[in-house]
């Protein structure tokens, strides 16, 4: 079995919950496990009943989850501890330590709707994330005797990864979600050129050449900065973990250096996890100043405090990070009410609302929300979304491409139109084949069946020295070696014939092969033989002709040897040569062919 | 939306029809001017129709009288004629159309309202064919909305005869080689409701397309043209052998050296098989035997792996029958082969493993005899047996529901060998070094399964006895080596004590010195300190079960807490890193507390009061998770009677009112509002309430005698009540939180408020005159601690916002985080303010002044308004139309 299928049960042409099923050399592995936030029954899952009606433990092999989003791995608990898979499943360090913090979150929501059906709990999320085993990067894991991963950097958010898994001698990257420009948060994507089978991309903005981070970081600052200085209050909602304190150090920073004095306020209770999150960070960001962070241990904003409650009725300007992000419920729901009238505040939105939530609801530009007890809200404040996702745009995606030199691109978590003109644009630039399956849809790829061989370094130096004559052989194309296939433990070698015939215990057999040639040739048989070795002599000049003292001429492994026979001026030449020079032997018969018979 | 009464059911459907007219004004506009965001916001929409339709209503075939109003209304037949028009479709956005479909499929699915929708819109039934015949099918989501009508038309007789005549039959027997796994899957649900009613010449017709791309692929190795899942022979095994399936896939299984090709078709002809037994009780006996020819071939042909995972398709398929019990029990007796060569090392150490060797071989007969010695020969020189082993447990675990206690039993105790073999030293294979990390937590799962499943108790199988201790080894192996096993196993231990496996807890023992739960306890308090947390958790987890467990179900635990020092192991945990652990250790000291033993050990043994652990925790910790296990184990310690003094209740009430009020979890605080639930439970019951009432008489303690408790006493002991709860700050918390940013919160405190003036008014107590002021009439109000901060002083801006801007963003996030570093230790949250206290007159003023009715339904409904409110959702869609369309969506969350 040569074809590799890719099934996606979420993000085939379209930005939801990602989970790709990928089916290599027998090994079945689920990629991302994520939820859809928008919907409160079963359909927020993917339906785990097409995986073999729903027999996870059996039919998969492992799961990889490339990062903490919810999109990416909010059905994981569901999974293990409803479902009842109970294999491995893999994901970086960082991953493992913020994800159920954003899962937690989750739930709380999922709780609070009423409605909600067969959700998880806190124990299920503990539960599965004690089954997670948390990888490295760069560091080679072998999940099986045959399937063998290894995490890459992927910037997007700290944590995330892309996954290179190695099934036999068939491979597959598999990016999640990733960012090809380094901003001040986090580098660049980074893969070695492992020339895997397929490329599985994201396409969020396969169309787009997105302007920079920086850009939108600067307009963010700016737009903070003029709200406060005409005494407005701005509100940030935001998850508990990732972007806001993403943004607190920008803010907290350009505070500092304009020396201002509004007040800035965290009222997520996070001050505190900001600190597991900071440490996470340099960590997996940059090793320099790692060793200071680590000496002086705490880290403290002298800008940004914890919020009170009573801060909301506060007159003046003021900053404030609340939760939850979506404005559904809770203290940023509250402020919003107390805020929204005001034309001079500022609602900043910087991440992902749910239809139906008063943050999608001012996001799409209402400009009344109805909130508890059928109370209006008009809302006069300005509204901004702001988003900061670091995904790779097309330039991006294509970069990649060019690093890594997949053999197939396949795209996922992007608009189907869109992915269709960068299918378009792959194909026509790089000359590979591009897939982009719907939710459902299986893409087979076919692949060149390889079979890997070991090959000795004494064989190499040997083949390398031939080489030396026409010079070194181009890495990047195949070339022609010589030596003896042995097959031994299931383990192919190419071998020098001594070393084999050594390693195997056989005794060495020649095998040469003899042709008579019929020849009119007057005089004695040495005389023809004399003439014979005039002949080759003067034809040949890289292969000196040896008369031996039986009377027999040699060159290389060919001997040429005269016999009388009853006519005086017959002969019969026996040529005998060994297999490695046909070549030669077939050369000296028609040369002498030609000359005498 | 109550759409049942008279006013919200008209209201519903203009609402409904308003949505229709919204959507109906797309039609004519360009597609890009949809809004991706519609289509999620139909489907909403729809569930709201869906919420109509009942239980009742679907079971009884009633129609809901909105669904019957849509049916009759002239704005919904004008929409579907004017979304379905075949002349449009390529004009018409398909997430229009698959609403259409999805409504239709809302008011057709059942008999009855199929009926009516037909008598009255014939028409629309016929484009919806119209449009099967049209390419706009090639969309996925539009196909998918069509099948799943179909679907539901399939369910009942009227509207499977309307598949079968209108020529819909057609469109899914080709879709069952659609391209997506969604609709193919759909289409079988289809085809086998349909299967019974097709007439001969239409049930080929399916069959030959089902068998087409095996007949079509023989035995290439394409193996993505044949999916298992697409035949299944659920009502068709009969028909597939007529279309010569049998044959080629016998062929395929012959001949076929791609294991997964192999598997699927054998695995399919193993279920063909089971299911011509159903058909056919009385042949039974040949289908076993084509069954045990089929498994024969394939370990014939050397395929071990297929060999069993077809054996464990066929247990899985026979054990839904009734009718081959012994084959049955032969295919059992297979899948427990790969335990037995796992195990048979330990035959000589264990003279009772030789008589559950011999209970499996008594199984085999003359037929599968050969099978047997086989499958042992090639196990046995296999160097994959351990994942092997682990094919034949999960294949077991599946089918265990159909076994019946003897076979579990005797699948237990072969389990139980397996991971017992782990003890034997002189073992070659199963030593602790090659026992695989998915076998051990896959056998582990398995006999807890098992076990708990049929309640397997020891008396049944001694060897369960050894269960906690076989464990116990594996976790003391696995802890610095496998984090996952070692959970795996600290379940395990948890679960073998909450079941009393251990001898000592089933015969009700103390433990003696020499017992194996001091072993237990040994290991646990290893684990308690290894680096993992998830070790710690697991540990920790199993000494709470332990500290739960020895209030009373067994006692002796308390000493084995006390002597193993698990109980300090939690206190130190309370500083762990991992909020999970911390929970947890809180959990376990919680659970302590009403223990009078564990807790005088907790109060004499540790540095630190267990009490001010638990407020640092609650006021300190970062965690949500442990701040809650922090505010019940205070209420817990509350309850049990443990704070003697005064003083000491002053500031449990500071800590708790901060919780109920400052903390920034809701779940927090409902916690908070429980323990101040139980205040005002204990301070009734003080003042002589019993089981929510007060009775004719009591014993007061002040005068030392028994009082009558007439109305007069009753309201002034009410009133002393009120006054403490008042002093302590619980009044204030409670009418503090009536104006909680949190639903949840809120409406717990209007419930504990209803619940106050519940009592109040059973007892006359609500009227004012009946008080005197006994505290000055004043709520205290929280004083601004910052506000000098918060004045702002708007400095001029002396610096070039710009250039500071360009500043901060030429460098990286790590190199500013380091610019932020501090030396000192932030303290995360200021102490507690005192207590605000309120004046039990003042109170009753507010609470009849409360309208605590309506606080409830309000608030009740505030916390699902966003999700069920159509009001809302129509909202969204009229925004969506004023969405521009070319602005960045959010892309991940």
């Amino acid at each position: 079995m040569t074809d590799i299928k890719v099934t996606p049960l979420g993000a085939g042409q379209d930005v939801g919950r990602s989970c790709i099923l990928l089916q290599m050399g027998g090994k079945n592995i689920m990629l991302d496990c994520g939820m859809h936030m928008g919907y409160n029954d079963e359909r927020r899952f993917p339906d785990f009943s097409y995986i073999a009606d729903g027999n996870l433990t059996e039919s998969l092999d492992c799961v990889i989850i490339s990062h903490f989003h919810l999109d990416h791995c909010g059905a994981l608990p569901f999974m293990t501890e409803m479902v009842g898979y109970s294999g491995p499943i893999y994901m970086t360090h960082p991953t493992k330590a913020i994800a159920p913090i954003l899962l937690e979150d989750m739930r709380k929501v999922a709780v609070e709707r009423k409605g909600e059906t067969n959700f998880f709990t806190s124990a299920h999320i503990k539960d599965c994330m004690k089954k997670v085993i948390a990888v490295t990067l760069h560091q080679t894991v072998q999940v099986d005797s045959e399937i063998e991963i290894k995490a890459y950097y992927a910037g997007h958010v700290l944590g995330a990864a892309m996954f290179h898994v190695k099934v036999g001698n068939q491979s597959v990257v598999y990016t999640g979600d990733y960012n090809m420009t380094p901003d001040r948060h986090l580098g660049a994507a980074w893969i070695d050129k492992c020339r895997p089978n397929i490329l599985i991309s994201e396409s969020t903005y396969a169309t787009t050449i997105r302007d920079s981070k920086r850009c939108r970081e600067r307009d963010f600052l700016k737009k903070v900065h003029d709200c406060v200085d005409r005494g407005g209050k701005v509100l940030i909602p935001v998850f508990a973990l990732g972007r806001a304190q993403e943004l607190c150090i920008l803010l907290e920073t350009y505070w500092d250096r304009m020396n201002l004095k509004a007040p800035i306020y965290f009222a997520v209770g996070l001050t505190e996890k900001a600190n597991n999150y900071y440490k996470m960070f340099i960590t997996w960001t940059n090793q320099k100043i790692r060793k200071t962070f680590v000496q002086r241990n705490m880290f403290d904003f002298k800008h940004i405090r914890p919020f009170d409650k009573s801060y909301a009725d506060t007159p003046g300007p003021m900053v404030v990070f609340a939760t939850p992000g979506m404005l559904h419920a809770g203290l940023s729901l509250q402020l919003f009410k107390k805020w929204a009238p005001n034309e001079n505040n500022m609602l900043i939105m910087p991440g992902y609302c749910v239809s139906g939530t008063v943050g999608a609801k001012v996001l799409s530009g209402a400009k009344k929300v109805e909130t508890e007890n059928r109370q209006v809200i008009e809302v006069k404040m300005s509204v901004q979304y702001m988003s900061f996702s670091a995904h790779a745009d097309a330039k991006g995606i294509m970069q990649l491409i060019q690093y890594c030199e997949p053999q197939n691109v396949l795209l996922v978590h992007g608009e189907g139109v869109k992915m269709e003109f960068l299918k378009q644009k792959i194909q026509q630039e790089y000359g590979i084949d591009c897939y982009m399956p719907a939710n459902g849809e299986s893409a087979y790829i076919p692949c060149k069946p390889v079979v890997p061989v070991d090959v000795s370094l004494s064989l190499l130096k040997k083949e390398m020295a031939l080489y030396d004559t026409v010079g070194a052989p181009d890495p990047k194309r195949p070339c022609r070696m010589h030596g003896v296939l042995v097959m031994k433990d299931n383990v192919l070698r190419l071998m020098e014939p001594e070393k084999a015939f050594g390693e195997l215990g056989l005794n060495r057999h020649a095998i040469r092969f003899t042709s008579c040639l019929q020849l009119r040739l007057p005089g004695s048989a040495s005389r023809a033989m004399d003439q014979i070795q005039l002949i080759l002599n003067s034809q040949n000049t890289n292969y000196p002709v040896k008369p031996s003292e039986e009377g027999v001429l040699n060159l290389e492994s060919v001997s040429i040897k005269m016999e009388s026979t009853d006519k005086e001026d017959r002969k019969s030449m026996m040529i005998s040569w060994a297999l490695q020079d046909e070549d030669l032997a077939t050369w000296i018969m028609s040369s002498l062919r030609q000359v005498i018979v | 939306m109550g759409a049942q009464d008279e006013t919200n059911f008209s209201a519903f459907l203009q609402k409904f029809e308003k949505a229709l007219s919204l959507l109906k004004s797309y039609c004519d506009k360009p597609k890009s001017s949809f809004s991706e965001n519609i289509s999620f916001l139909l489907d909403k929409s729809l569930d709201h129709l869906k919420k109509l339709d009942s239980d009742d209503v679907c079971d009884l075939h009633l129609v809901d009288p909105t669904h019957a109003a849509l049916m009759h209304s002239q704005g919904v037949k004008v929409f579907f004629n004017e979304v379905l028009k075949i002349s449009k479709i390529h004009s018409i956005h398909p997430s229009i159309m698959t609403f259409a479909v999805n409504l239709m499929l809302q008011l057709t699915n059942n008999e009855v309202k199929f009926n009516l929708m037909y008598s009255e819109s014939q028409n629309i039934f016929t484009k919806i064919q119209q449009l099967m015949e049209t390419t706009i099918v090639e969309n996925n989501e539009f196909k998918q909305s069509i099948m799943s009508f179909c679907l539901g038309l399939a369910k009942f007789p009227a509207g499977l005869k309307w598949l079968l005549t209108s020529g819909a039959l057609l469109f899914i027997v080709d879709s069952l080689s659609d391209r997506t796994i969604f609709i193919r899957k759909k289409a079988e649900e289809i085809i086998n409701l349909v299967l019974p009613l097709v007439d001969d010449v239409q049930r080929e017709t399916i069959f030959t397309k089902l068998v087409e791309p095996i007949l079509k692929a023989g035995n290439r190795l394409e193996n993505h043209q044949i999916e298992s899942d697409k035949l299944k022979p659920d009502k068709s095994a009969g028909i597939l052998l007529a279309l010569n399936t049998e044959t080629v896939l016998f062929t395929i299984v012959s001949t076929a050296e791609n294991e997964k090709l192999l598997t699927q078709s054998a695995s399919l002809l193993a279920a063909i098989y089971a299911k011509c037994a159903l058909e056919n009780e009385k042949e039974h006996c040949s289908w076993e035997t084509k069954a045990v020819s089929l498994i024969q071939l394939l370990l014939r042909r050397g395929f071990l792996r297929v060999s069993l995972r077809v054996i464990s398709h066929s247990l899985f398929a026979w054990s839904q029958l009734e009718i081959s019990g012994s084959f049955v029990k032969q295919l059992v007796r297979f899948m427990v082969i790969p335990i037995l060569v796992d195990t048979d090392e330990v035959a000589d150490h264990f003279p009772c493993y030789k008589t559950i060797c011999q209970f499996w071989e008594d199984l085999d007969d003359s037929s599968t005899k050969s099978i047997s010695s086989v499958l042992t020969t090639m196990l046995r020189s296999n160097s994959e047996l351990n994942e092997l082993t682990s094919v034949s447990l999960v294949a077991l675990d599946k089918s265990i529901t159909k076994l019946g206690k003897d076979l579990a039993l005797k699948i237990t105790r072969s389990g139980l060998f397996l991971l017992g073999c782990l003890k034997v030293p002189e073992a070659k294979r199963m030593t602790l070094m090659s026992f695989t990390p998915q076998l051990a937590i896959n056998l582990i799962k398995s006999l807890c399964l098992y076990i708990d499943l049929y309640n397997i108790r020891w008396w049944e199988t001694y060897e369960t006895i050894c269960l906690p201790l076989i464990f116990t080894k594996l976790v003391a192996y696995n802890a610095s080596r496998n984090i996952q096993v070692t959970c795996a196993g600290l379940k395990g231990i948890k679960f073998c004590i909450q079941q009393s496996i251990h001898p000592d807890q089933v015969l009700l023992l103390n433990n003696s010195p020499e017992s194996s739960l001091n072993e237990i306890a040994s290991i646990l308090h290893q684990c308690t300190v290894s680096v993992h947390w998830e070790v710690r958790d697991s540990a920790m987890e199993v000494v709470l079960e332990m500290a739960q467990l020895s209030a009373a179900r067994y006692p002796p635990f308390q000493h084995l807490l006390i002597n193993s020092h698990l109980l300090e192991a939690a206190l130190s945990a309370f500083n762990d890193t991992e909020s999970y652990v911390r929970a947890t250790a809180i959990g376990v000291v919680a659970a302590a507390t009403p223990v009078p033993l564990l807790w005088e050990h907790l109060s004499t043994h540790s540095n630190a009061s267990v009490i001010n652990s638990c407020y640092a925790v609650l006021q300190q910790d970062s965690e949500a998770l442990a701040r809650r296990a922090a505010a019940k184990a205070l209420t817990l310690i509350t309850q049990s009677g443990h704070f003697p003094s005064d003083l000491d209740r002053n500031v449990l009430y500071r800590y708790m009112s901060s919780a109920a009020l400052s903390d920034l979890d809701w779940e927090v605080k409902l916690q908070a509002l429980d323990f101040w639930r139980c205040i005002i439970d204990e301070t009734l019951t003080q003042q002589g309430m019993l089981d929510g009432a007060f009775p004719e008489v009591t014993f007061s303690k002040e005068k030392q005698k028994i009082v009558r408790l007439d109305t007069k006493e009753i309201r002034s002991r009410l009133q002393t009540a009120l006054s403490e709860l008042g002093s302590c700050g619980c009044l204030y918390v409670l009418l503090q939180l009536v104006d909680d940013c949190d639903a949840p919160v809120r409406e717990k405190s209007i419930r504990l408020l209803h619940h106050l003036r519940d009592v109040l008014a059973n007892y006359q107590a609500l009227d004012l005159h009946v008080w005197q002021s006994s505290l000055s009439p004043q709520v205290k109000t929280t004083t601004f601690t910052s506000h000098e901060s918060l004045a702002m002083e708007h400095e001029s801006v002396s610096k070039n916002s710009d250039l500071v801007i360009d500043e901060i963003l030429s460098v990286t996030d790590a190199c500013l985080v380091a610019g932020i570093l501090a030396d000192k230790d932030p303290k995360l949250r200021p102490d507690p303010a005192p207590v605000s206290s309120v004046d039990a007159k003042e109170f009753v003023n507010k609470i009849n002044m409360m309208d605590i009715e309506m606080m409830l339904t309000s608030t009740s409904m505030s916390s699902d308004l966003h999700v069920v409110d159509f009001d809302s959702l129509l909202d969204d869609l009229e925004d969506c139309v004023h969405t521009d369309t070319s602005r960045p969506r959010p892309d991940c969350y």
